[in-house]
């Protein structure tokens, strides 16, 4: 059989347990699997559901549908995601002065914006992409449209 | 022998019809000038369609007189006609949406919040300010659509 001197035995051994280690960092970095998430916006200035749930560092495909008809009047909405922390309603009344050719973000807080989406007419449908801060916590969604965020159209990601 | 004069060319009952002619001329020049609402039936409240200094010192000046008639401000061409208006603390302001596309009008000012939700054509909403000052009611549906709203006591 296999006749091994001490030698070649220790530097086998510490081969398989570098091998192992670097096996164990290799998947404590994985990211974790993504998730699809489903947000529907509608005439009363609302999120459904206003509570979505993720891992952290998971990357989220965010569908946000429009539940008014395509063929009745238009309604637009957007969907922000904010970080933990900013001021809502300072960013409800700094849309006010928003333009459209901003997504209705407005410059003074354009760096709190983790994802956001292009503007969803009624009837139609989006999707962002993104990854989930690493940071668990509750992270605000609102829509920048002008005006929808003072009405109260806003909703939380919980990042666990 | 002298006829009695009859005085003017008209009997007693001729003066009689033409006093009752001229009250109906008179009623259906103030009917036909009578404030008419979108669909053209008469209206009693204040209706204002112009963005003119006039019209708003009209207001004024009809609040100072101590009416209390509701403002009525009319969504039209993706704008509120007036833009301005002064009105006293706890007069009702009706807007009426005489486009024929949806809109809103909302007012968030501290604790004040206002949202008409989604307004259709032809349908109107109403709301009152209990605070005096200055507020701004907007559409959520088009951004520019804007009213100054000044409150006084």
């Amino acid at each position: 059989m296999f006749a091994l001197n001490k030698t070649t035995g220790v530097v086998l051994s510490a081969a398989i347990l570098a091998a192992i280690a670097l096996v164990a960092l290799g998947a404590a970095k994985l990211p974790p699997p993504a998730v699809e998430l489903d947000l529907a916006v509608n005439e009363r200035f609302e999120f459904m559901p206003a509570r979505l749930v993720c891992k952290a560092g998971a990357p989220v495909h965010l569908r946000v549908t429009h539940r008014m008809p395509a063929r009745g009047p238009d309604l637009p909405h957007t969907t922000v995601l904010l970080r933990r922390g900013t001021d809502v309603d300072g960013f409800g009344n700094a849309v006010l002065g928003a333009r459209a050719e901003d997504n209705y973000v407005p410059p003074a807080f354009r760096a709190q914006v983790l994802a956001a989406s292009s503007l969803v007419h009624s009837g139609g449908q989006v999707q962002v992409d993104f990854q989930a801060p690493s940071v668990p916590g509750d992270y605000p969604i609102v829509c920048s449209f002008p005006g929808h965020c003072l009405l109260g159209m806003k909703a939380v990601l919980v990042v666990e | 022998m002298k006829t009695p004069s009859r005085g003017f060319p008209f009997t007693s009952r001729s003066h009689v019809s033409l006093v009752f002619t001229g009250f109906a001329v008179i009623a259906a020049f103030i009917l036909s000038t009578a404030p008419r609402t979108a669909n053209g039936s008469a209206s009693p409240y204040v209706v204002v369609r112009t963005d003119t200094q006039e019209s708003v010192t009209r207001q004024v000046t009809r609040l100072n007189t101590g009416e209390s008639a509701t403002v009525v401000v009319t969504q039209k061409e993706k704008a509120f006609l007036p833009t301005v208006i002064e009105i006293r603390v706890g007069q009702a302001v009706e807007i009426l949406n005489e486009d024929n596309t949806l809109h809103n009008a909302y007012c968030v000012s501290g604790d004040f919040k206002y949202n008409s939700g989604p307004q259709q054509p032809g349908t109107k909403s109403s709301l009152t300010f209990t605070t005096a000052g200055s507020y701004e009611v907007r559409c959520a549906i088009h951004p520019k659509m804007r009213l100054a709203v000044t409150v006084i006591p």
